[in-house]
Formats: C-alpha cells, sequence, structure tokens
C-alpha cells in the first residue's frame, strides 16, 4: 500500500510550550506515521515551534473554531488507513501506533483498539493510570463498548487508533458537547464496530491548570447533553439495555427537569419529568416532581 | 471564534449540487469551511462531491434526518463566527457571502441575514415572509390561497407590498440560504429538530426574535435559487408540510392554536381522501396509486393525533 497506512491527528491551540514534546513522540514511532498538526490561530509561538518540524509534519493553519473542529478539519485531511488523536500537550510511547495497529492488522473486525494511559496531573502531581482511576477490571474492556461506554468515558482521547472506514461511519466530533466530544465519539463508533483493549500505558495525558476537564457543573451539564442526543439519536441503542437503558434516560430528563425548575421553567419541567415517567413509571420522586410542575406551569 | 462555515444540504441532487457548491467556493475566502451535509442519497453525489471539490468535507447521514438535523450537525462539527446555511438549489453570486458577511459584522443587533433570491432567467423570488398567524394557516390549509394566489393577504405575507433596496428587518427570511451569527444560533440551541421539513428556519427566525434578535433581508447580496427542484410536491411531502405547520403554530401561538389547525388539516385530509376515491377509483393499475395516497393520509391524521413536544 502505498503512503503510511497511520495518521496521527493533533490539534493545536496556545500549546507552544508543550508542542515539541508532543511532536518528537509523534516523530518518534517505530512505524511511519502521517502527522497532521492542525493550528486552530494559535497566537502564541506555535506556527515557529510548527517551523522548526517544518517537511516532517503536514502543518494546516485556519482561524480558531475550537478543538473538535480542528480534529475534524485533521481528521479530514488524514490519508491513512488508521487514525489517531493527540492533543498538543500530550506525548505516546515509541511503539503505541504500532502495537495498536499490529491488532487491526490481525483482526478486520476489530475497528479500534484503545490502550492504557497515564493520567499525570500538573496541579495535585497525582499520577495515575486510566485503568485504575477509571476502574478497568470491573469493566467488559473488549467488543462492542457500548453497554460500558454509556455510564461514563473511560477512554482517554489519545488512547484509540480507529479504523478509518468505522470513523467515517461514526462521524465527526460534536464541538456543541465540549469538553465530552470524545465520549460522544466513542459511544457512536461503539455501535458501528467492535473494540479491542491494549493492557500497557502507552501514551501520557497531561491534565494542565484551568483545563476543560476541571469545570465540575460543565462536566455534568454535558454528560447530560450527550445522553440527551444518545436518546435522540440512538433510542434502539439505549432500549437494547433494557430496564439499565431506561433508568439512565430517565435520570437524565429528571437532570433537565432539576435545571428547568431552578430557572422557573415549568413548562420545561413539566416535559422532562413527563418523559421520565413514561421511560420508568415506578420511580421515587419524579411523578411527585411532575405533578408539582404541572401545577407550576399551569399557574405561570 | 472566527471565520464562516459553510453547510450545504443535499439529497439525490447531484448535478445542481456539484454548480451549487462551485459556486459556494468562488463565493468563500480561503479560510471558510465548506461542509456538504448529503442525506444518504442514491445518485453518486458523494463520489462526484469527493473527486470534483476536494475543498469541501462531506458528511454522510444515511438515516435522513431532515434539513434543521443536518445543518446542526454541520455547524456542531465546524462552529463558527458565521454559519451559512445553503439549499443544494441555490447559487449564490460571488460578492453574495461577503456582503451577508459585512452586514452582520457590523450590525450586532441582526443575527440572520439572508440574501434576494432570482429565479434562473433573474426573474426575483419572494425572499422574506412573515411569521404565518393562525386565520392565515387556516385559510391556506382550506386552500383560500391556492384559488386566489395574488389575494392581498398572501401578497402581504411574502412581502409582496414592499420593495427591498436596502437591508430591512424582516419576521422570517427563506431557509434556502441565510447567514446566521453563530453565536446567537447556539445560545439558541440551533435548529429545533422536531421539523424533519419545512418551517426549520421559520423556526428558528420565531426563537431569534425571541431571544431579542433581528432577522434581515440583505438584497445586495444575491443568490439564485432553482425553486422546489428537489422538493416536489408529493403527498408525502404534503404530510411533512402539514405536521410541521402545526408544529410551528403550536409553538409560535400556543397549544390552541396548534389544536384549531390541526383539526382544519384533519377535516381537509378527510375531504381530499373522498375526493381521492373519486378520482382514482379502485380499479385496475390506479387502485396502488390511490393506496399511496391514502396511506400518506392516514399518515398525516396519525400524526396529527399525537403532536410531539414543541420548545417555547
Amino acid at each position: 500500500m502505498a503512503g503510511p497506512s497511520l495518521s496521527l491527528v493533533i490539534a493545536a491551540y496556545n500549546h507552544g510550550r508543550y508542542l515539541s514534546g508532543t511532536l518528537d513522540s509523534a516523530l518518534g514511532q517505530t512505524c511511519p506515521t502521517e502527522v497532521i498538526v492542525v493550528d486552530d490561530g494559535s497566537t502564541d509561538d506555535t506556527p515557529a515551534v510548527l517551523g522548526r518540524f517544518a517537511g516532517r509534519v503536514r502543518v494546516h493553519r485556519q482561524a480558531n473554531r475550537g478543538l473538535s473542529a480542528a480534529r475534524n478539519v485533521g481528521l479530514e485531511l488524514a490519508s491513512g488507513r488508521y487514525i489517531a488523536f493527540l492533543d498538543a500537550d500530550d506525548v505516546i510511547a515509541p511503539t503505541k501506533l504500532a502495537s495498536q495497529a499490529a491488532v487491526l492488522d490481525a483482526d478486520p473486525d476489530v475497528g479500534w483498539v484503545y490502550c492504557d494511559v497515564l493520567i499525570d496531573d500538573e496541579v495535585t502531581g497525582e499520577r495515575r493510570l486510566a485503568s485504575e482511576r477509571f476502574r478497568y477490571q470491573g469493566r467488559r474492556l473488549d467488543g462492542w463498548l457500548f453497554p460500558e461506554l454509556v455510564h461514563g468515558n473511560f477512554i482517554p482521547v489519545m488512547s484509540p487508533l480507529v479504523r478509518r472506514e468505522a470513523l467515517a461511519a461514526a462521524g465527526w466530533f460534536d464541538a456543541s458537547l465540549t469538553p465530552m466530544e470524545d465520549w460522544d465519539l466513542w459511544l457512536r463508533l461503539s455501535l458501528v464496530a467492535p473494540a479491542r483493549y491494549l493492557a500497557e500505558p502507552l501514551a501520557t495525558y497531561l491534565v494542565r491548570p484551568g483545563g476543560l476537564s476541571r469545570d465540575r457543573a460543565r462536566m455534568e451539564r454535558c454528560r447530560f447533553l450527550v445522553l440527551d442526543k444518545l436518546t435522540r439519536t440512538q433510542p434502539e441503542a439505549l432500549r437494547e439495555l433494557g430496564a439499565r437503558g431506561r433508568r439512565i434516560v430517565a435520570d437524565m430528563h429528571n437532570w433537565f427537569a432539576a435545571e428547568a425548575g431552578a430557572h422557573g421553567d415549568w413548562r420545561e419541567a413539566r416535559r422532562r419529568l413527563a418523559a421520565s415517567v413514561r421511560t420508568v413509571p415506578w420511580q421515587g420522586r419524579a411523578p411527585r416532581m411532575l405533578a408539582l410542575s404541572t401545577f407550576k406551569a399551569w399557574c405561570s | 471564534m472566527t471565520g464562516v462555515s459553510a453547510a450545504v444540504v443535499s439529497y439525490n441532487t447531484r448535478e445542481l449540487t456539484l454548480r451549487c457548491l462551485r459556486a459556494t467556493e468562488a463565493a468563500a475566502s480561503a479560510d471558510t469551511a465548506l461542509i456538504l451535509v448529503d442525506n444518504g442519497s442514491r445518485d453518486g453525489t458523494v463520489e462526484a462531491v469527493r473527486a470534483q471539490c476536494p475543498r469541501w468535507r462531506v458528511l454522510v447521514l444515511p438515516d435522513n434526518p431532515g434539513y434543521g438535523a443536518a445543518l446542526n450537525r454541520a455547524f456542531a462539527a465546524f462552529p463558527g463566527a458565521f454559519h451559512l446555511a445553503l439549499n443544494a438549489d441555490v447559487f449564490l453570486e460571488p460578492a453574495a457571502l461577503g456582503t451577508l458577511c459585512d452586514f452582520l459584522a457590523r450590525t450586532p443587533a441582526s443575527a440572520l441575514a439572508g440574501p434576494a433570491l432570482v429565479y434562473p432567467d433573474g426573474r426575483p423570488q419572494p425572499s422574506a415572509k412573515r411569521l404565518p398567524a393562525l386565520g392565515f394557516a387556516v385559510a391556506e390549509t382550506l386552500g383560500v390561497h391556492a384559488l386566489a394566489p395574488s389575494s392581498a393577504a398572501v401578497r402581504r405575507f411574502y412581502y409582496g407590498d414592499r420593495v427591498f433596496d436596502r437591508p430591512t428587518a424582516v419576521e422570517a427570511v427563506s431557509g434556502a440560504a441565510m447567514l446566521i451569527r453563530g453565536d446567537a444560533y447556539r445560545a439558541i440551541g440551533g435548529f429545533d429538530e422536531g421539523f424533519r421539513m419545512y418551517f426549520e428556519e421559520t423556526d428558528l427566525c420565531r426563537r431569534l426574535h425571541a431571544a431579542g434578535f433581528e432577522v434581515t433581508l440583505v438584497p445586495e447580496a444575491r443568490a439564485v435559487h432553482w425553486h422546489a427542484a428537489s422538493s416536489r410536491q408529493t403527498t408525502v411531502r404534503q404530510v411533512e408540510y402539514y405536521v410541521s405547520y402545526v408544529r410551528f403554530l403550536t409553538a409560535h401561538r400556543g397549544r390552541a392554536a396548534g389544536r384549531l389547525l390541526a383539526g382544519t388539516v384533519a377535516l381537509s385530509t378527510a375531504l381530499r381522501m373522498l375526493g381521492l376515491v373519486v378520482k382514482y377509483p379502485p380499479v385496475g393499475a390506479r387502485r396502488t396509486v390511490l393506496g399511496e395516497k391514502l396511506s400518506a393520509c392516514r399518515r398525516l391524521l396519525a400524526a396529527l393525533a399525537r403532536p410531539a413536544p414543541v420548545r417555547p
């Protein structure tokens, strides 16, 4: 096959300080890899750093549109059969892509391979493996991941290597779900292709101060936005989970009902609670809250 | 966030789509994100675009989720300061996109700008419309407007009583071509995906007004619109049209108005079913034609009986 069969998509926005370490690790792979950097309108020394790597990486510079859009652009530019993502402050082990590609080469039914990741928290100084932090022992890590993933993301964005066809079937990153756009994409991927887990820490994920993943309230809201989208776009997949799926959907509606109620939007609260009670009729507070919100909506 | 994201939605209109993409590309600048969303065309649109229009990123949605949902996904993947939404049968004039962008950039009160649309032979096309009120919708459903297409009410509805020679605030613009301010679009949560076809743009304009923005027709920007090239008026499409109409009116004028329109649509549909039996007597080959049309009518009645909840 002509050209490298591996593409690595790196989205960079004002990460000049970290970028050369990331690029060194990307270019140090033991197998030929096409490295694509999408500079999302950086205003720091990112272009200068990229200049030092000229000729060895493909650079696409664009007006600032956000991380997801930058990754989507990279995805479109990538020519490899297998594609991986990297953020401009993460590093990967030299054998990461080769080991993962070997799995995809060996088994054409596997759509994506992910690995363990060392999560390096710059603020707390804590270094933990993703397998510890997300309790991989109790999980089903191979095969169709949807029933496992639906409870929450346990795969950092730099972890998987994905077959191009699987990505094409799953679609792009959805920027309206930042910072959980990776979870949203993995959920879609988990419905089109089975996955395989490699129990080796092959990447380091740097958690920096002020990063998006720190904002608790926003993360929680985003989590429910992802589930709301899932309820709208993949109702059958959730239905197949049976009572567990219904519970997830009902909890999601209850959360949005509480949010709407807090803003005094009783019509929306009533709509959400009605949907919740339709999904799971026997639950603690939702039926009472439905009666209350119907009354409040009627009064307002 | 900077830059323009342009999204074209296509469905089985390959040649028109290719012309549309070339015209859009010519009107776009170098950093415009160009996205084609294809709702599962079976005429080779996707392959032709990949081969002939390399700047365009293609998103295939085989489940055909509708026009608004297709645009939402494109703009979620490539958000920008301005979002251009185009039907595949609209050809922008080269300066049109720049004109619309300049207008929104210097007019913070306006969140959405539409160009003046013309037919391929240069005749002007209605490019702006009002938000339909209950009486207008009921009259349309009962066929009053079809009987008197040049009545004062219809003319007023499409701003036929006005000459647009400068940017003018209107109630809604045609959904065929719109430039939407990205922040405002995100603030109101994008298109309501409950509309599968028709009225999604009217509803967007309505919610932009509710959020305190203006909607503007900018006649200096022009585009050719091959009206109805991708939407032949079949019985099936009429089902979509009326379901959306009721949904829109419920959101716009309240539940009672929605119910009243639904009742009127149901009544006229029942009459229509009677008429269909007379027009296509169930003998020979006509039986299948009649069956298809009647089942579309039944679907419409079923959809009217259980309306989906709407966004306020």
